[in-house]
């Protein structure tokens, strides 16, 4: 089974992985252009809307959107694997783990952001200010009209539901192999499948019962938990970590990646004939894609009130530089660790990817907490993304609405748990990366069309506003002219 | 800034939002002796359809030279036509600019039109690409200064903002109040109780406050001082209700110098804050 998996994912990336690079750098670029063109001033909501959250309060929903259990699975893992087989040979261990972390930093930074941007801004825009269902059917009304409420929406919905069921899935597959590994790290429990898909019945439940419930509050309050817990984890990794050496790095690797940006963005190892970017990047674009249903209407509903142009400076650069620092502080100590006793991490993560975390925290003070505060904090994004994930998949099945049935959302939270584990038995980590890879290459292309859409929507608001201010304001401006001329023709006027 | 002999350029519009701006002016400068010299910047910035241009006797640039004088007239008799500046710029912005760079202008006078008139952009422009101070003047604004309230972040550019209104207060006879507006950055405090992370932020900027003030030369007995929670509101959102509370008439705000960045603070209130006239604060 996990060769057919493989076979199918290997298919895709060989084949199309030009595609997704081609793809991120064009949402990359057309946010970019978006920021600095007449669009910019746009107002999400309207001229007349204000921001329905403080600066500070929505940057740290940006932020608690940008983390999540691919961070916590990839923080260690990925600078390590890089570290420890390069993807572009280099000499001397500085230069393998500089390349290492412009790597990680590549997957998580500005082109990830982008993805998001693209569909948060086009859901924000065809909701706040066309009036329009909170659905990527709305997104397409500049070209197809009123057929998005017809079988052409109903396609498109489709396609957001399955990708967005297939990246949670990958997700929450994630998760569930790290907490059964903390697990076996922590108390010996066995790491083996059917662990992996008791746990996920066991979270899924707990995600099913919060649903059933109602207590959409004591969610929230968790996941304010779990980002204040991630927090504190941050800075205590920052603090026992070399803590200088994680600080210089956090900005060399920032300028780093700046400097690499486009060399590496448009990498697509043409000259090279290694498949290293099939197994990575392109996965990661996939992932994102396939996700980006769900990010991006997290964002949408938060940012009315907000410019195109504010919007897409915050949620391009604020998670971006957030999740650097993550990934500086964990991926920093796990290669500070591997550069003082080399193969302490990297034999042990190369072996099985998902332990990374739990043996880079063995190498620093308090790890049997430390490695207890990771299961949790997975945990706890495991239960809070399958709650809200059942959230956006049933806003979008039920046409944009946010009280739809219970029994709904219940069908829902049980599907992706499903979903998840019958990819695990399926066919482990190879099945996953097939499935957010073989749901992300028609969401890539639905979004490439978005960009188009979004771009015909900004227009026409644009040049409705431009017009209506221009014509009114030259009709008045005449209108006083035409008043002083006149009454300075009179002969008794002085 | 409010130096007798600095510059002042009043940007018309040739609404009957100029009477409201050069009446307020008026009195905003009649307790001086010496008035500071003047201009009066209009742009045109339209094309005129044909048949108002056939009817025309003589340039369209002349007769709103003249219009503009006889306003200005109006409030300050002895205005002289070579006080009048008219420009012709397709940006009225840049129109703006390029006049008041020519009278080397060191304050620059506004209307301010509600937001729904849809006239917001131009200030906002202007105050972004503008190098000197630029007061904007609301539709209807209390004709007297007696209250005069002041935002500060203890930084520099804060401390301008407060000497500009300590020379406006002493002119006016008006009281100042300056406030700061803190946040509770809760979302990054785990563990540490709201209650006491909300003294020990209070008893910090009340700390602050106190070195700010000893570090300029004012007198601590010349205004007052005081720090509010903003809650869940916004700084603007804050500054309203401070307004409203203290029945304030006058807002002194520092900007940061000449660049398109405006301090989310001053784009705030000049976007969506039109009830006082609100004094900007350049910092070159």
């Amino acid at each position: 089974m996990q060769s057919f998996f493989t076979a199918i994912s290997g298919g895709i990336t060989v084949k199309a992985g030009w595609f997704f690079v081609l793809a991120v750098n064009v949402f990359l670029a057309f946010c970019i252009y978006l920021i600095f063109s007449r669009f910019g001033g746009i107002r999400l909501g309207g001229p007349n809307a204000k921001p329905e959250f403080t600066t500070f309060g929505w940057f740290s929903m940006l932020f608690s959107a940008g983390m999540g259990i691919g961070l916590l699975f990839f923080s260690v893992a990925e600078p390590i694997i890089h570290f420890s087989n390069p993807p572009i040979p280099v000499d001397g261990q500085e230069a393998a783990a500089s390349q290492a972390m412009r790597f990680t930093f590549l997957h998580y930074g500005l082109h990830a952001w982008a993805i998001y941007s693209v569909v948060g801004l086009a859901l924000a825009f065809f909701t706040f200010n066309r009036k329009l269902p909170l659905a990527l059917r709305s997104v397409f009304y500049p070209l197809v009209g009123k057929r998005i409420h017809g079988w052409f929406g109903d396609v498109i919905d489709i396609i957001a539901v399955v990708a967005t069921l297939f990246g949670l899935a990958t997700s929450l597959g994630f998760g569930v192999q790290q907490i059964s590994s903390g697990f076996h790290h922590l108390f010996s429990t066995p790491d083996s499948l059917q662990t992996q898909v008791w746990l996920i019945a066991g979270i899924t439940l707990a995600a099913t019962t919060s649903v059933v419930l109602g207590i959409d509050k004591g969610v929230r309050i968790l996941s304010e938990f779990n980002i204040r817990l991630a927090a504190v984890f941050l800075g205590f990794m920052l603090i026992v970590g070399p803590t200088l050496f994680l600080l210089d790095s956090f900005i060399q690797n920032i300028g780093g990646y700046m400097a690499s940006l486009i060399e590496m963005g448009t990498w697509t190892e043409a000259f090279s004939g290694t498949t290293w970017q099939h197994d990575w990047t392109v996965f990661y674009w996939a992932w994102w894609i396939s996700w980006s249903p769900f990010v991006g209407m997290f964002i949408a509903r938060v940012s009315k009130g907000r410019t195109v142009k504010e919007f897409l400076l915050s949620v391009l650069i604020v998670p971006s530089i957030l999740t650097f620092l993550w990934h500086s502080v964990f991926g920093g100590s796990a290669l500070a660790a591997e550069f003082a006793l080399p193969g302490s991490i990297a034999d042990a993560v190369n072996e099985n990817i998902s332990v990374a975390l739990f043996v880079m925290l063995e190498q620093y003070p308090l790890a049997t907490v430390t490695s207890g505060v990771g299961i949790v904090l997975v945990s706890v994004f495991f239960v809070t993304s399958s709650d809200s994930g059942s959230l956006v998949i049933d806003s979008i099945t039920s046409g944009g609405k946010l009280d739809a049935p219970v029994g709904q959302r219940i069908f829902w939270a049980l599907t992706e748990g499903a979903v998840a584990a019958a990819l695990l038995l399926g066919g482990g980590l190879a099945a996953m990366q097939t499935a957010a890879i073989s749901t992300g290459l028609p969401f890539t292309l639905i979004l490439l069309i978005m960009c188009y859409s979004l771009y015909k929507g900004l227009q026409s608001e644009a040049d409705d506003m431009d017009k209506a201010e221009n014509i009114a304001e030259r009709r008045s401006y005449q209108q006083i002219v035409r008043e002083i001329v006149q009454r300075q023709k009179k002969p008794n006027n002085p | 800034m409010t130096q007798p002999n600095t510059p002042i350029a009043f940007a018309l519009d040739l609404t009957e939002q100029d009477e409201v701006l050069l009446g307020y002016m008026r009195d905003f400068l009649s307790e001086r002796e010496e008035l500071p010299e003047l201009y009066f910047i209009h742009n045109v910035k339209y094309g005129m359809d044909d048949d108002l241009l056939e009817i025309l006797e003589e340039p369209l640039t002349e007769i709103l030279a003249h219009e503009v004088l006889e306003r200005a007239h109006r409030y300050f008799p002895h205005v002289k036509a070579s006080q009048v500046k008219i420009t012709e710029h397709e940006s009225t912005v840049e129109g703006v600019l390029t006049a008041v760079e020519h009278c080397q202008a060191q304050l620059l006078v506004m209307g301010k039109k509600l937001q729904s008139d849809g006239s917001g952009i131009t200030p906002l422009r202007v105050l972004r690409q503008n190098r000197c101070h630029v007061l904007l003047i609301p539709e209807s604004p209390k004709p007297k200064t007696t209250k005069i309230l002041v935002p500060v972040d203890f930084s520099k550019n804060a401390g301008r903002a407060m000497s500009a209104a300590t020379e406006i207060a002493s002119e006016k006879n008006a009281e100042i109040k300056m406030v700061h507006v803190y946040h509770l950055p809760n979302a990054y405090f785990p563990f540490v109780p709201v209650r006491s992370m909300r003294e020990t932020m209070k008893k910090k900027a009340q700390k602050e406050i106190q070195t700010f003030v000893k570090a300029h030369s004012w007198n601590p007995a010349s205004f007052e001082t005081y720090i509010v929670d903003g809650e869940d509101r916004s700084i603007v959102q804050q500054l309203e209700m401070e307004i409203k509370i203290h029945q304030i008439d006058f807002l002194v705000l520092a900007v940061k110098g000449h660049s398109q960045i405006l301090g989310s603070v001053a784009l705030g209130v000049q976007q969506w804050y039109n009830r006082t006239p609100v004094l900007f604060v350049k910092s070159k």
